[in-house]
């Protein structure tokens, strides 16, 4: 819709002196006709004002019918229950139209100040705030809830600070229109996510258990020679699985359950583990196995094989430490086994 | 995938067992040309769903110039500025706002497009006659 009245680019000294005592003014707000029309009653006096923001602006005080400027209630309306600043245009306007009403409607001009203020206030960096992460988020691209399995998140943190897995996101950049390209574009807001090798660096996060999943350092560390290493460490982390033998009341191999690998049922004195995501049950020889043949995920549903921080191990510590990566807690098999295969 | 979207304006389910292969349909959105029509869709997902986009097709005929006589829609969501982050719930609500705006700039049917630009009374009426024809 066309402004009815002209745009100002500077405001009216009386205007300004008016938003002085709009700002100091104390007024009750008696009811709310519409979303931008209201009754307004001052302090003191019984006197009330039916004041309406719109294209123009309108009240029913004798100021503004005999003037036609904004008077005290507009501008009251606009900067104290608005909280449009007194720097934006906006707020010495005679008249706003629709798009603006709405943005005021729904704070749109508190959020452009945040922006201005996040570099100083937070970190050189630029980046945005992470989203939190709450039990119903689910990510973008595979609509799966963050809760429902252990694998890495990133976020993006040059636009919206939305959480999506880092496993998806690596689909989605194979995708991408411009294969040379090594910026990835975030699919919610289409902005620079970042590029390639950022999304396997440091601060990714899972949802549950809360430890730092590095991934892909461990080809940075070692491109060479940490083959042994690493197929040790397999071991490690393949041991930290849980496994109990049956009949301990371990909560592993319940009766008449079946390895899911070889089909039998486990019996006494068979030790069974339990892969942690999917709490599939094996025989500990079956799917170690299976793990060792340079598989990382699950033989029934593919599920990343996601290994938890456990600090009682004390050898496989001092062993991490030995490795340089003494701040790692937990890892995906799978990245072991793309070393490996390597 | 999602289930149907839930407004009774836009719906959208798989065809039989097979999840790749959806139909759809929109309603003509009010005040535009096509209200009150009916307009069925076929959806046919990638395997590579969600990176990939579905392929969309009007199985109802429409007068539109983004939309050509096989069923073909021209919106870049469904080509190049797809997302993943999309799905059929916001993919149905896009073509709701083709319908309500469409876009000469950038057409499918050139004659629709010159016709909607040069003379738009006889593009509504024919609209209005085709949606009265075909999708009611």
């Amino acid at each position: 819709m066309a402004r009815r009245q002209q745009w100002r680019r500077k405001s009216p000294e009386a205007v300004l002196a008016r938003s002085e005592e709009a700002l100091c003014r104390t007024l009750y707000i008696v009811h709310q006709a519409g979303p931008t029309s209201f009754v307004l009653k001052e302090e003191t006096g019984e006197r009330k004002f039916k004041t309406c923001l719109g294209n123009p602006h309108q009240c029913s005080c004798s100021a503004f019918r005999k003037e036609g400027e904004l008077c005290v209630h507009i501008l009251w309306l606009l900067l104290k229950k608005f909280k449009v600043p007194r720097e934006s245009s906006l707020s010495f306007q005679l008249g706003l139209v629709e798009r603006e009403i709405n943005g005021i409607l729904y704070g749109n001009h508190a959020q452009k100040q945040l922006p201005v203020q996040q570099p100083g206030s937070t970190d050189q960096s630029n980046h945005v705030v992470r989203r939190a992460i709450t039990s119903e988020d689910i990510c973008p691209i595979c609509q799966e809830e963050f809760s429902a399995r252990p694998l890495a998140i990133a976020y993006c943190k040059l636009g919206c600070g939305q959480n999506i897995h880092v496993r998806c996101m690596k689909i989605w950049a194979d995708h991408q229109q411009t294969p040379g390209d090594p910026t990835v574009h975030c699919p919610v807001c289409r902005c620079d996510f970042l590029p390639l090798k950022e999304l396997c660096g440091d601060d990714l996060c899972v949802y549950k258990p809360t430890s730092v999943t590095e991934i892909g350092q461990a080809r940075v560390d070692k491109p060479n020679g940490g083959r042994r290493r690493v197929r040790e460490r397999g071991e490690v982390l393949i041991s930290r699985l849980k496994a109990y033998p049956v009949g301990t009341g371990g909560g592993g191999g319940g009766k008449g359950s079946v390895c899911e690998m070889c089909g039998e049922e486990f019996k006494r004195g068979d030790w069974v583990r339990k892969l942690p995501a999917c709490r599939h049950e094996f025989h500990r020889l079956c799917i170690d196995g299976w793990l060792r043949s340079g598989h990382a995920v699950c033989p029934v549903d593919a599920t990343t094989v996601f290994v938890p921080p456990n600090n009682k191990h004390k050898a496989p510590l001092k062993r991490r430490k030995r490795g340089g990566e003494g701040k790692r807690q937990s890892y995906t098999l799978w990245i072991l086994n793309k070393i490996t295969s390597h | 995938m999602e289930p149907s979207t839930s407004a009774s304006v836009r719906r959208a389910s798989p065809v039989g067992d097979n999840l790749f292969e959806w139909a759809g349909s929109i309603m003509g959105p009010a005040d535009s040309v096509y209200e009150g029509g009916k307009f069925l869709l076929e959806m046919k997902f990638p395997p590579d769903y969600p990176f990939k986009p579905p392929q969309i097709l009007f199985k109802t005929r429409i007068y539109h110039c983004n939309i050509n006589s096989q069923g073909m829609v021209c919106l870049d969501i469904l080509q190049d500025q797809w997302t993943p982050a999309l799905n059929v719930g916001k993919v149905l609500l896009s073509l709701t706002c083709l319908l309500q705006s469409c876009n000469p700039n950038d057409p499918l049917v050139g004659s629709i497009a010159a016709q909607y630009l040069n003379d738009k009374e006889k593009h509504d009426h024919t609209a209005r006659l085709w949606t009265k024809r075909y999708a009611r």
